[in-house]
């Protein structure tokens, strides 16, 4: 399967594309339908395809498997961190606009305080634990 | 805002982020994250310490999170038994994350320590929250980070036996959780509230129209926490999770996780379902038969075991029948007589699980047969286990006979005298399982005599670098004495200790549980 040209030129092509696309989800889930977890499974996916692709070693060179065990916590770090700021600013946890965070233009891309932040952290946890998932999975075979 | 308002939220966060961050301590050095889930557990002490200090002097205390006030946003909500239920997990969770210490390279494999940390801080941080949360819905999403925390913990071992436990545990939790969901739709359906003190003041209007359902979600609700909590023809799953699970998680599960359960259980018939309290009499006649069943069901089955972790956990499911006893009878009593077993049997059964903990480890002997002459091999193991099976039993001056008196003046209080001679019969009964082990510790001269392996000074070098104080010299005269490494000893006997001072000094604790329980069932609606 390694060296199926068609394979490997479409997935080589298809892969980032997925990625932008999930990454475009993500950063307009305080905007559109689709967020933080439709965003992530996308990117998921389209690691699944990479390692369907081009097999479970050159996954595991480009990403060893603790370094992605350890990144997998770092969303829920990340909108836990988030939720923190209001702490800073002297108001409750993950207050956003009542803590004077700025909630900019309705429709714009940055607007809604801490939202678009903190649908950063459930994309990269959701897109995290689906590769986690499937590599379990399939190593466990 | 000070710091210590925010204590109610970061007690949960603080250990969710414990959690997640175990992983990555971990991945940086493995040596440091026994050290860390002590640290994380403390935290959580020392500020479940500040909670109940501060509920005694000024009353309930509110979190809104986001600052969005309580019907729309999650409220947290810390009153005295909210208080006192964060307290004895934290305390409780921090003696077996001191105890792992020394224990957890035993029985977790190296490269799973970190997600044996990562699930044992994750199971505190559920608990922890369905314990402060005051929202319906909050207390599902916490419910279900304590079934996957605890799923986890026993499925943490590496043997055929534990993975299968843990899927039958999986099941049967999801099980409950689908009739837990199930309940809370149909009580959101009829109140529209998912703030517990809105829900009940909205139920006292409208479950004149809808009385069958709102019956059916507190039935559904007691079926899915009595299912989590083991009552007895729904525990199956118990006995085989809480024995083939590492010793740390058993103690967990024993001491804590069906507390939480139980807590959940009392808090929703008696608090939350307070308006339709009258009309689900038959409900509470049910508990209370089905925990008759369990006292003496759960010592029947323990009676005929031969490895002494299964006996302990057929023991859990005896003495978890006491809780639902007082939740029950519901007199003011027997639900103070509830709280009081909730803490005794969570401090007696963690010390029990954890001195087996270290029979097994010391000498590689779990089958009862075998406990003979250990009396002499383990002193100081041996006298805790024996202290806290004589509490279990109900002996005079040890907390457990302090919960079984109160329970016998709840039986008084309701007028159902018959449920005297019930607990005598299940403190006969559980005699007759305890006894012979503590026989054999003492009395049994040994066929082979138990053998202590590896040397306690050298496990507990991990402890300090050399060049440290006490020089290793003397580091090693004096831990060479002890039985088994420092870190596992210390909680065991302060566990026997507690079991001594809540039986002998109960003055205070009494009080205070009554407190709790008159906020319980005789309250006004918050």
């Amino acid at each position: 399967m390694d060296d199926d040209v068609i394979l490997n030129e479409v997935a080589t092509r298809v892969v980032p594309m997925i990625h932008v696309f999930g990454i475009y989800i993500i950063v307009h889930g305080h905007l559109s339908p689709g967020g933080g977890f439709a965003g992530g499974t996308v990117i998921g996916i389209g690691m699944v395809l990479f390692v369907l692709v081009f097999g479970i070693r050159a996954a595991r060179r480009l990403i060893p498997e603790d370094t992605l065990i350890a990144l997998t916590t770092l969303g829920p770090l990340w909108y836990a961190g988030t939720g923190l700021v209001g702490m800073a600013l002297g108001h409750q946890f993950l207050a956003n606009a009542n803590a004077g965070l700025p909630l900019g233009n309705p429709g714009a891309l940055l607007s809604g305080g801490l939202i678009p932040v903190i649908t950063l952290g459930v994309g990269a946890s959701v897109a995290l634990t689906v590769a986690v998932l499937f590599l379990v999975i399939v190593e466990e075979d | 805002m000070r710091i210590t308002d925010h204590f109610p939220l970061t007690i949960v966060v603080g250990t969710l982020l414990g959690a997640y961050l175990s992983p990555i301590v971990g991945h940086v050095r493995r040596r440091w994250l026994p050290p860390f889930a002590v640290g994380v557990t403390l935290l959580a002490l020392i500020q479940a310490i500040q909670l109940n200090i501060r509920v005694r002097d000024c009353g309930e205390l509110t979190y809104q999170l986001g600052g969005w006030p309580a019907p729309w946003g999650i409220e947290l909500l810390v009153g005295p038994a909210a208080a006192l239920m964060v307290l004895v997990l934290a305390a409780i969770s921090t003696l077996i994350a001191v105890y792992c210490m020394a224990y957890i390279d035993h029985e977790v494999a190296p490269h799973a320590q970190s997600w044996y940390y990562a699930a044992f801080l994750l199971l505190l941080a559920g608990m922890l929250g369905m314990a402060v949360t005051n929202d319906l819905f909050n207390t599902f999403v916490m419910m279900e980070i304590t079934t996957i925390g605890a799923c986890a913990l026993v499925a943490a071992k590496d043997s055929r036996r534990a993975a299968e436990a843990a899927l039958r545990y999986l099941l049967l939790a999801s099980l409950a959780s689908t009739l837990i969901l199930l309940g809370i739709g149909m009580i959101y359906m009829i109140t529209g509230n998912l703030n517990l003190t809105y829900l009940t003041r909205e139920l006292e209007t409208v479950w004149r129209q809808y009385p069958r359902l709102a019956t059916t979600s507190l039935g559904l609700l007691t079926l899915g926490f009595a299912l989590k909590a083991a009552l007895f023809p729904l525990h199956v799953w118990l006995p085989e999770a809480h024995s083939a699970a590492p010793t740390p998680s058993s103690a967990m599960l024993s001491g804590l996780v069906v507390k939480i359960y139980a807590f959940s259980l009392i808090k929703m018939n008696y608090v939350v379902f307070r308006p339709i309290l009258g009309i689900v009499a038959p409900l509470r006649e049910l508990l209370i038969l089905l925990s008759a069943a369990a006292i003496i069901g759960g010592s029947l089955f323990a009676l005929v075991q031969d490895d002494i972790k299964r006996l302990l956990a057929y023991s859990t499911v005896a003495q978890v029948g006491y809780i639902f006893l007082g939740a029950g009878l519901g007199t003011p009593s027997a639900v103070m007589a509830a709280f009081f077993q909730i803490i005794s049997h969570s401090i007696m059964k963690t010390c029990l699980f954890l001195s087996a903990g270290i029979i097994a480890e010391r000498t590689g002997r779990r089958k009862i047969a075998l406990m003979d002459g250990m009396g002499r091999v383990l002193p100081l193991t041996s006298a805790a286990f024996t202290v806290a099976a004589l509490s279990m039993i109900g002996l005079p001056l040890l907390s457990g006979f302090i919960a079984k008196w109160h329970l016998f003046l709840g039986g008084l209080e309701a007028e159902r005298p018959v449920f005297i001679g019930l607990i005598l019969m299940s403190g006969l009964l559980n005699a007759a399982y305890y006894l012979p082990v503590i026989w054999r510790f003492y009395f049994v001269e040994p066929q082979v005599c138990p053998v202590i392996h590896g040397d306690p000074a050298g496990d507990a070098g991990a402890l300090g670098a050399p060049g440290s104080w006490p020089p290793p010299g003397i580091r090693r005269r004096i831990l060479s004495r002890l039985e088994a490494p420092l870190p596992m000893l210390l909680p065991v006997v302060a566990l026997a200790l507690a079991c001594i001072v809540l039986g002998v000094w109960t003055g205070p604790t009494i009080a205070h549980l009554a407190g709790v329980a008159q906020t319980i069932i005789g309250g006004p609606g918050r």
